[in-house]
């Protein structure tokens, strides 16, 4: 007949619950129902039975716990969104205002004191009765509270004194949930629908009444923990009437033990089933060789390499015997990341957070699009950076790469900053047929489902076709739909009350609890899977990550309304009791496996601790001590931190370099002043063409507000050259300016095309700018009309002179360029104007010089540059204006009430002008000097507005 | 002990040793009492070194180990066995983890707050916001973006922006608005003007008063400049100049004409005693006229120029130096607006929110409501860092804390005003001083006072010398400071004096000054740094030793850079927050590059960056420098380019070359960063700087998403920010700010540049002033300048304790800096010429002054050397628990391929059809359904489309037309005797022997239903779609392991088109 193979007692439990049925039932076994804490487990359960037989068989019926209650309920469980909308259509009734986004947290945690206090068979009307009528109330609760203590400390603290402002914010939501409970439960069953505390209450109260007819020959409840009253109370019922029988999976190690909080539901759940003999309590974690390395490493990325580090090491054949365990689901992708290639196969069970894919992500940037573009439907404007975002996202980017580059390009190049769809379609240089879709404004809640319904169908299909999409984010976009589904029928119920904000909030805040349940295939390869779905299973291999506090255990998510004291009082669970189930879990992981790594992360956050996990320092000073045959080892990560030096950059004058230089057609002041800054800047820019990046300006930046400056200026004074300028004229060009500001402004954006954008402007920053210029303007027209009578003689002028020298026997010949503001003539001087919206270091150019020592600072010291330019200036004018007499000035905008600051008040002498020349054709011998190479600054002040400060690692 | 105890605690005096003792008795005589004690500290780190001291001590005491602990906790009066006491409590604390509260103030306040969340009208989830520049940037945005829209506000906005301008601070109001508003979030704020301040409504009740300044300005400034004025004119009249007068150019009449013309209205003392006396305006050799001129006006116009400065002046610059910062006061109000709706629309508490948040359920609650709310009960307190406390986490410790002495049960605080350097972190140190013990009146009876005085850190020679040195320091600069304030800097001194643990042990101190070099053009900080240098070498050839023993302290970042900077030129290895930036390693920097160039891949600097990085500091090519940079320019030869020849092929697209991949782009930034880190082979090495990085990417992904081309612009602004985290192992000289070293401690500590200084700087320090004097008593206090002139003006008051608490802080500066040396100190004072009080200052005053001092220092080198150089070397103990563990580069790999995963919803994709027949999911959700269906019964259709709609297969309008067609399908006889069969197995499973597998690791068969009569088993499988062989194959697979049971079998396959007909092919 069948043969019993002989198994030790560290068989994994699952293999020794197969080998007692198949011996007890034979192929009788096909009648029973097995409850495992998980479905999982029957997987392996199956596995495991195929080893005994010898024929097919009819496998059992295997489930879960809560499978195994839900199926035996009239009602079905509704998801959590349909609840919560349902909750909140009886709470407000009873509640002030409220929205539904609003409350949707709120909602779920409601929801789930619900549940606790039915799986619980706490008597809600006492629970929730007892803060309003404490005062006339004695005994009669205390029959119905299990811990008296408890329950009177905290009605001590309403009797106390008065009432607080905050006790009374929490009398009032305490009196709205007594009146929620009933009527949202009568409102559910009218539905034929519940919450899955309801359904365990539901088959509880079946079975006490004897109301239950199990469909198989027996259930077997194996390898269940914690078990909430509805449980225990069902299980114990069915054992009496001889319909169950219950396997336990066990170590003496913390049974025996009384204060091992691994062993406190177990405990309990012998005592409370009346169970003498529980079968089985194993020995293996007082006897058994275990290997644990315990390895500390900072943050989270570098727990995934320490794995990879270890499973590098991992023999042939293990990977099916091994599990990576990551009770922080985020670590997945970097998990996947740093797997070794001797791995093979790799299998993901687990429920990873819909939060931590690129869908969630995409679903963010549509909804800041919506909800931050202005007006609907066609005619809507979308933010610039909502766009960009879009682009940008890998999803889309994918699609057409270059288009969506040039596309974003253009935006930053053309000042964008709200634009609608139509305009956002001609940037396109080939058209995204999704784009269209996204572009588009919905506005009502429905709409905005059936546009993001349709941008998901259109997205699957861009991505199933494409050939790398990965297969995990694909199980997310298919799974979205479902979700979608959801909200579509709470919009379809409720579309006049929802704003399409809180559609999208809805959808966010739902979308982030959201966990996708990866199924994988649970026999083959290494076993990637969350610390729930390890309950049963066992591993001779185990890495567990992130055995900190607060992850293992978890932190309960101590959300609730009812207070820890009614908690405690009326046996609702508490932290203590998700506690100890994670111990559970956590010693029964370890107590059949051979190698055990656990990895935890040593550094700690701001406000979460991070510290490593009690269960670590739990085996270090008890688990290892007790059994010796235990090695346990701790160690710290200790990464490779090398940092190479910095080099230098020095750009030797080869003949390509040279090459480089003379093909440049001219040089400005900035440029030759920015060789004075720096050679190698000058280098970057003039020889290497490095050009700089086009920034994203959303609001003017000093660039825009010159640039729009200026034109303004010219356009004033346009009209006016040549001629001359008396109070009258400027008297009127004064009030002119006043009158037409508003046409002027639209005018000089228009004359720059670039700027275009900002012609009209409704609100913003850069409103208060106009301002600002209006009010520069003004102070500058009224300078000009203290200096009344003068000349117009050049406006915006592009000048430029040639200038040739020798270097080594070669005649080099370059032009100088340079663009004049503003040429005018008084009482026969020329003077030449620039506008500066910089900052002028104006007080440390007035020349307490002698004219040689001046010329020479003006060469080294980049302080000077203002003083530079004007020489220059200065220079590029008298080429072709021989003999003038000339003064330069700058108009510093930021000390505008100063009026025009001028470097000299006296014309330029020949003398000096002469010797700026020869210093200047030194500057230009050196540059194109061969044995100069260009270097590096030395000073790093001289870096700070540097484009090319990132080559050089001095940003 | 049922006693308050207030513990001082000096530097080195053991102060955590005291918490973990006090924390042990308290436990040990009642070993229950764990769950009560909350103990908390100002950082994390401290939390758990605390907590981890405590276990340590237990896990000895247990096994009879740390003798002297136990002797001491015995002679404190535990009772009974400790070390049966010790495993006890051990193994409570270790098996009931979560009551051990041992943590940081703001993590038990933030713990408070979680669970009246709902009270305090919170959102749940929020998320706690640390960034609070950002937060700032964020809101301004905001607000400015409402210019234009809202009327009063664009105008305030336009006149601050002007008011700005002709203050010559510039137009960029953002910026200016960036960097005042940060008081928003401080408790001086809240305090001051925050909520419920009376008579602040913001810039709307503004407008008045400031006219008013600027008229109490404007008054004052034509009074006088008319003054001047006709003096001018009647000088003309005279004919006379101002060299006419006595002292000519720096006489009274420049002053009356000159100075008053060009806003310098202060009189100097030649202009009051011209003043005074008219007969000092006239000399032997005076001109004639100039009696007569003084006569018939130039006299009285002096007279009245010094009068009414002495009456208005006050007024004048208090409304002058006020109008510099009262139209940020102004938008303080609609910036904390704007927070509320940022807090609000993004669900954030900024950390700053918390301790305010918590005010509102401390203050007004029952404490018993509180533990109730939390479900932690506490009755011992144990607070450290009590100097750093704010006044308002005091005020929400304190009624729990007067509710615990109430019933008798004991607290503690332990702190040093001296060590108190948090002040700009709302820190008060005056709580520790004095105010807690006015807060507890009424506990009189037990509070304890308590100095630690031994220092068990510092050997005697610099225990001697810190004695010393701060009595008489301190003494000096309460001397300096304004003299109604002073006194709190000598009696946060009091305790100064230590006894050394260990009296015999040694000691050196060194203090050197050095000045500016004119003629070689070293600087003074130069001189510094070259002797530093020298210093540490010699120590580190001669003494034994090692780089890790050594640490470097500075007053801020910039000076840690500079100091860092030579000493790794010097070849030594150096820890410093510069040294630990991620953007400061090569291959940090390459991927950023390349994300820069995935973004836009027309940035030449970024394909310049790229090859720099990757052929220089990466793989070490010998490349011209020249070529790297101007490789871009072969763009239209790309063959021929660098970039294609050396970057890794899988890089760019295999069709247009010079395109990068698109598989890169279609990835998330954290798996892009993986794939790049493979493709050029970045993990040569665990580089800590790279993996580091990789969390960055991790954590920017989740909080905010995964583009790539957001994240390059955060990293801009925050890669300051992010540093690597070095195990204090590492063996390299640290340097810090002092700041930073509060808490740590070294053998030897060189402090380069003891220069900093002591006053407040105007362009730096604001303050908080009032005045009960009209105007000024408008709003109950303002944020001005702490500009020296604001002594001058109603403010003096204010300005006077500011500044000497400010001289406090530096003079604590210099207490932390000094104690952190447990052998040697190394002290230099760059001198820089011209000076205001500073650190060197009062060292020099303080060499000199002190006689006991003044014997070791030498006046012509200026230097000061106690101790020998040299002696026997303390060693360390090392961390000896844990081994390091290395690994052999860093794995970077790609599973995605490796990877198994059953999709649930396979073959179904979204749609948005309305209508079930259109669907093309149709057949799969019909499927589904059909095998939901345990029999034909109407019930049954209901329940299984039900359960479709829960689990969002169909939306719930398709739900009737689904139940339509099921029922279609039902009544067709053919089926329906399938459903309503008497002994069928659904969805069953048929486990087959695992030695006769037909395919690997396939032990079970599912077909979609079996009908068995006897020993007859029909089997029905449903399909959609057409006709397949591989059906086929399937069902007779099924029918082989059925026979294989003993089953007769017969096979059919049901197939469900997409228009819902029926179609049944039997199988043979």
């Amino acid at each position: 007949m069948n043969k019993i193979k002989a198994i030790n007692t560290s068989a994994p439990f699952l293999r020794k619950l197969v080998n007692e049925l198949y011996a007890k039932y034979g192929k009788d076994i096909s009648a029973l129902q097995i409850v495992f804490p998980s479905r999982r487990a029957g997987l392996y359960f199956k596995k495991y039975l195929s080893e005994m037989i010898e024929a097919p068989v009819w496998s059992p019926v295997t489930c879960g716990i809560s499978e195994f209650i839900t199926e035996n309920t009239d009602h079905l469980i509704a998801d959590d969104l349909t609840l919560i909308f349902e909750l909140f259509e009886v709470y407000r009734d009873h509640a002030e205002e409220v929205t539904f986004d609003k409350f949707y947290p709120w909602g779920e945690i409601i929801l789930r004191d619900f549940d606790e206090i039915d799986k619980n068979l706490a008597d809600a009307d006492y629970l929730f009765r007892i803060l309003k009528e404490h005062k006339k109330v004695g005994e009669d609760f205390e029959y119905s509270v299990s811990d008296i203590d408890e329950f009177y400390r905290f009605w001590n603290s309403f009797s106390e004194k008065d009432i607080t402002g905050l006790q009374d914010e929490f009398i009032k939501t305490w009196e709205i949930l007594g009146k929620v409970f009933h009527k949202f439960r009568s409102r559910l069953i009218s539905k034929n629908i519940c919450y899955e505390g309801m359904a365990y209450r539901k088959l509880y109260e079946k079975v006490k009444t004897k109301n239950f007819t199990p469909g198989y020959d027996k259930i077997i409840f194996a390898g269940l923990n914690q078990l909430n009253k509805c449980e225990e109370g069902i299980i114990k019922e069915l054992l009496a009437e001889g319909a169950a029988d219950v396997y336990w999976d066990a170590d003496k190690y913390y049974i025996d033990d009384k204060i091992q909080e691994a062993g406190k539901f177990l405990r309990e759940n012998f005592v409370n089933l009346g169970i003498n003999k529980p079968k089985w309590i194993g020995n293996s974690l007082t006897e058994s060789a275990i290997n644990i390395k315990i390895i500390g490493s900072p943050l989270e990325v570098s727990q995934a390499k320490v794995l990879g580090s270890e499973l590098k090491k991992l023999k042939q054949n293990a990977p099916a015997r091994t599990a990576i365990v990551l009770p922080d689901d985020s670590l997945l992708m970097p998990v996947l990341r740093s797997i070794p290639s001797n791995i093979e196969a790799v299998n993901i069970t687990m429920g990873y957070s819909f939060k931590n894919s690129l869908l969630y992500s995409f679903f963010e940037l549509l909804r800041d699009l919506n909800v931050n573009s202005r007006g609907r439907g066609s005619s809507a404007e979308f933010y610039h950076k909502d766009i960009i975002g879009i682009l940008l996202h890998p999803y889309i980017r994918e699609t057409a790469p270059g288009a969506v580059k040039e596309a974003v390009r253009q935006i930053n190049k053309r000042n964008i900053i709200y634009t609608s769809a139509k305009y956002l379609k001609s940037l396109f240089s080939a058209p995204i047929e999704i784009a269209d879709r996204i572009f588009t404004s919905a506005g009502t809640a429905a709409e905005s489902y059936l546009y993001l319904a349709d941008i998901m169908v259109k997205l699957s299909e861009i991505i199933f076709k494409s050939s790398h999409s990965n297969i995990y984010e694909n199980e997310f976009i298919s799974k979205a739909p479902a979700e979608l589904n959801r909200i579509k029928d709470i919009i379809d119920k409720f579309n006049a009350e929802i704003e399409p904000e809180t559609f999208w909030n809805i959808l966010l805040e739902n979308a982030k609890r959201m966990k996708i349940p990866f199924l994988g295939e649970p026999l083959e390869g290494i076993q990637i899977m969350g610390m729930l779905e390890t309950r049963s299973l066992d591993f001779d291999n185990v890495y567990i990550l992130s055995v900190n506090e607060g992850i293992l255990p978890a932190e309960s998510s101590s959300s609730s309304f009812i207070p820890f004291a009614l908690k405690k009082a009326f046996r609702l669970p508490v932290s203590e009791d998700t506690e100890a189930d994670y111990a559970y879990y956590f010693y029964r992981l370890i107590q059949n496996a051979k190698n055990v790594t656990l990895i935890y992360n040593t550094e700690t956050g701001v406000i979460s601790a991070g510290e490593k996990s009690r269960f670590i320092m739990q085996v270090e000073s008890e688990l290892a001590v007790k059994n010796r045959s235990i090695k346990s080892e701790s160690l710290l990560l200790q990464g490779d931190i090398e940092l190479p030096k910095r080099k230098e950059i020095r750009i030797e004058k080869t003949e390509s370099v040279l090459e480089l230089l003379k093909s440049q057609k001219q040089f400005s002041a900035t440029a030759l002043s920015s060789y004075i800054n720096c050679p190698l800047q000058f280098y970057f820019k003039k020889a290497a063409n490095l050009k700089e990046e086009e920034e994203v300006e959303e609001y003017f930046s000093a660039a825009a507000f010159g640039n729009i400056f200026h034109q303004l200026m010219d356009i004033l004074y346009r009209e006016d050259i040549g001629r001359d300028i008396n109070e009258a004229a400027m008297k009127e060009k004064i009030s002119f300016f006043s009158r037409e500001y508003e046409s002027l402004w639209r005018n000089a954006c228009e004359e720059l095309t670039e700027y275009r954008e900002f012609g009209e402007l409704k609100h913003g920053k850069n409103l208060l700018y106009k301002s600002v210029i209006k009010k520069l303007i003004s102070s500058v027209l009224f300078n000009d009309m203290s200096a009344v009578p003068f000349k117009i003689l050049e406006l915006e002028k592009a000048a430029e002179r040639k200038m040739s020298f020798e270097v080594d026997g070669e005649i080099f010949e370059v032009t100088l360029f340079g663009r004049l503001d503003r040429v005018e003539q008084k009482e026969g001087i020329t003077r030449i104007i620039d506008y500066k919206t910089g900052t002028v270091e104006s007080s440390k150019q007035t020349s307490k010089f002698s004219d040689f020592e001046h010329i020479a600072r003006i060469f080294n010291d980049t302080k000077f540059k203002e003083n530079f330019q004007q020489l220059f200036y200065a220079s590029l004018y008298m080429s072709s204006n021989q003999g003038s007499k000339l003064i330069v000035g700058v108009y510093p905008l930021k000390k505008i009430s100063g009026g025009v600051f001028w470097f000299e008040e006296k014309p330029i002498s020949g003398d000096k002008m002469k010797l700026f020349e020869e210093a200047l054709t030194g500057m230009l011998k050196k540059i194109f000097d061969k044995l100069t190479p260009f270097t590096q600054t030395d000073d790093l002040e001289h870096c700070k507005y540097c484009p090319y400060k990132s080559i050089c690692y001095r940003d | 002990m049922k006693n308050f105890l207030i513990y001082r605690s000096s530097a080195g005096s053991g102060k955590t040793y005291t918490l973990v003792k006090e924390y042990l008795k308290l436990v040990l005589n009642e070993p229950e009492n764990f769950k009560s004690t909350l103990a908390v500290t100002f950082t994390n780190k401290a939390a758990g070194e605390m907590k981890s001291r405590i276990i340590d001590s237990l896990t000895k005491l247990s096994r009879g180990g740390d003798d002297e602990l136990k002797q001491k906790l015995v002679s404190e009066g535990v009772k009974g066995n400790i070390e049966v006491l010790s495993a006890i409590v051990l193994k409570n604390i270790l098996h009931k983890y979560s009551y051990f509260s041992v943590s940081t103030i703001d993590s038990f306040f933030h713990k408070v707050i979680r669970s009246f969340a709902r009270e305090l009208k919170l959102q749940l989830g929020y998320k706690i916001e640390l960034d609070e520049q950002s937060v700032l940037d964020k809101i301004t945005d905001k607000l400015l973006d409402d210019a234009g829209i809202d009327i009063g506000l664009t105008g305030f906005l336009e006149d601050f922006i002007y008011h700005s301008i002709d203050d010559e601070k510039g137009w960029k109001i953002d910026l200016k608005i960036k960097e005042l508003a940060k008081e928003i979030f401080s408790e001086r704020y809240l305090m001051k003007l925050g909520t419920g301040s009376k008579g602040f409504e913001g810039r709307n009740g503004l407008k008045e008063f400031i006219d008013t300044l600027f008229a109490i300005k404007k008054e004052f400034e034509n009074g006088m400049k008319q003054i001047a004025e006709e003096a001018d004119k009647l000088l003309g009249l005279y004919s006379l100049v101002i060299d006419d007068f006595p002292y000519k150019k720096s006489g009274f009449m420049n002053y009356l004409v000159n100075s008053i013309a060009t806003g310098k209205f202060e009189p100097g003392q030649r202009a009051r005693e011209a003043a005074g006396d008219i007969n000092k305006w006239f000399g032997k050799n005076s001109k004639p006229a100039v009696r007569p001129a003084a006569e018939a006006g130039l006299y009285k116009l002096l007279v009245s120029a010094v009068e009414n400065f002495d009456s208005n002046y006050i007024n004048y610059n208090t409304a002058t130096q006020l109008i510099k910062t009262i139209y940020i006061i102004g938008i303080f109000k609609d910036l904390t607006d704007q927070l509320r709706k940022y807090r609000d629309d993004n669900n954030v508490l900024l950390i700053s929110d918390i301790n305010n948040l918590l005010l509102n359920v401390i203050s007004g609650s029952s404490s018993p409501f509180v533990y109730e709310k939390t479900g932690s009960f506490y009755r011992n307190f144990l607070i450290d860092e009590f100097q750093d406390t704010s006044t308002f986490q005091w005020r929400n410790f304190f009624p729990l804390i007067e509710n615990s002495l109430s019933e008798n049960y004991a607290s503690l605080i332990v702190g040093d005003v001296k060590q108190s350097i948090y002040r700009w972190r709302n820190g008060n140190m005056k709580l520790l001083l004095e105010e807690v013990k006015n807060d507890l009146a009424g506990f009189e009876e037990v509070i304890k006072e308590e100095t630690l005085k031994v220092n068990y850190r510092s050997k005697k020679g610099i225990v001697d010398f810190n004695n010393s040195f701060f009595s008489t320091a301190s003494g000096i600069c309460s001397d300096e400071a304004p003299e109604e304030f002073a006194e709190v800097i000598s009696r946060a001194y009091e305790d100064t004096v230590q006894e050394p643990a260990d009296k015999s042990s040694e000691g050196y101190v060194r203090i050197k000054f050095y000045n500016n070099d004119e003629k070689s053009d070293v600087t003074s900080r130069e001189y510094s740094i070259v002797e530093m240098i020298s210093k540490i070498k010699h120590l580190l050839q001669t003494s034994g030793y090692t780089q890790k023993d050594i640490m470097v302290l500075v007053r801020n970042n910039s000076d840690a850079v500079e100091a860092a900077h030579a000493l790794i030129d010097a070849r030594l290895s150096v820890v410093s927050s510069d040294s630990l930036l991620l953007t400061n390693s090569p291959k940090v920097r390459l991927l950023i590059n390349i994300f820069r160039y995935i973004v836009d891949n027309n940035s030449v600097i970024a394909q310049a960056e790229i090859l720099y990085n990757y052929l220089v500091y990466i793989k070490h090519e010998n490349i011209g420098l020249n070529e790297i940079f101007t490789d871009h320019l072969k763009k239209e030869n790309k063959n021929n380019s660098l970039f294609n020849k050396y970057l890794p092929e899988d890089f760019f697209d295999k069709t247009s070359k010079g395109e990068v991949n698109s598989r890169l782009s279609g990835l998330g930034l954290y798996d892009l960063a993986e794939e790049l880190v493979m493709m050029f082979g970045l993990g040569d090495i665990a580089d800590t700087y790279l993996i580091r990085f990789l969390d960055v990417l991790k954590q920017y992904s989740a909080e905010n998403n995964s583009d790539v081309y957001g994240f390059v612009n955060w990293w801009e602004e925050n890669k300051e920010n992010n540093t690597i985290i070095v195990p204090d192992k590492e063996d390299a000289v640290r340097v810090m700010t002092i700041h930073k070293a509060k808490g740590l401690q070294a053998p030897v500590v060189f402090i380069p540049f003891a220069n900093w200084e002591f006053g407040l700087n105007s362009a730096r320090n604001m303050i908080w002033a009032s005045s009960e004097i009209p105007p000024y008593d408008t709003l109950p206090a303002y944020y001005v300048r702490a500009s020296s002139s604001l002594e001058k003006s109603y403010f003096a008051a204010d300005y006077n304790e500011e500044s000497a608490l400010t001289y406090l802080d530096n003079l604590n500066l210099m207490y932390v800096a000094f104690t952190r040396a447990e052998e040697m100190l190394f002290v230099s004072v760059p001198q820089k010429g011209r000076e205001s009080f500073n650190a060197g200052q009062l060292i020099f005053k303080t060499l000199t002054t002190n006689s006991e001092l003044a014997k070791s220092f030498n006046s012509e080198f200026y230097e000061y050397e106690s101790g020998t150089l040299g002696g026997e070397i303390r060693k360390t103990g090392e961390d000896k628990q844990y081994n390091s563990y290395k690994t052999k580069g860093m794995v970077s790999g790609n599973v995605l391929n490796r990877i198994i995963v059953k999709p649930e919803f396979e073959n179904y994709v979204p749609e948005t059809n309305i209508e079930l027949k259109q669907l093309k999911n149709r057949g799969i959700i019909i499927h589904k359904a059909l095998s939901l269906i345990r029999n034909s019964t109407l019930e049954e259709i209901v329940r299984a489309t039900q359960q479709l709609v829960i689990a969002g297969w169909i939306s719930a309008e398709q739900k009737t037309e689904l139940a339509g067609e099921l029922r279609k399908i039902l009544e067709d006889d053919r089926v329906k005797k399938w459903f309503d069969a008497e002994n069928v197995m659904n969805e069953r499973d048929i486990v087959v022997p695992a030695n006769k597998i037909r395919e690997r690791n396939k032990f079970t068969y599912r077909p979609d239903k079996v009908i068995i009569e006897n020993e007859n088993a029909s089997v029905i499988d449903f399909k959609t779609g057409g006709m397949r062989e591989t059906h086929k194959a399937q069902i007779r697979e099924y029918g082989e392991i059925l026979a294989e049971m003993g089953y007769k079998v017969k096979l059919n396959l049901l197939y469900i088109n997409k228009t819902g007909e029926l179609h049944i092919e039997e199988v043979f």
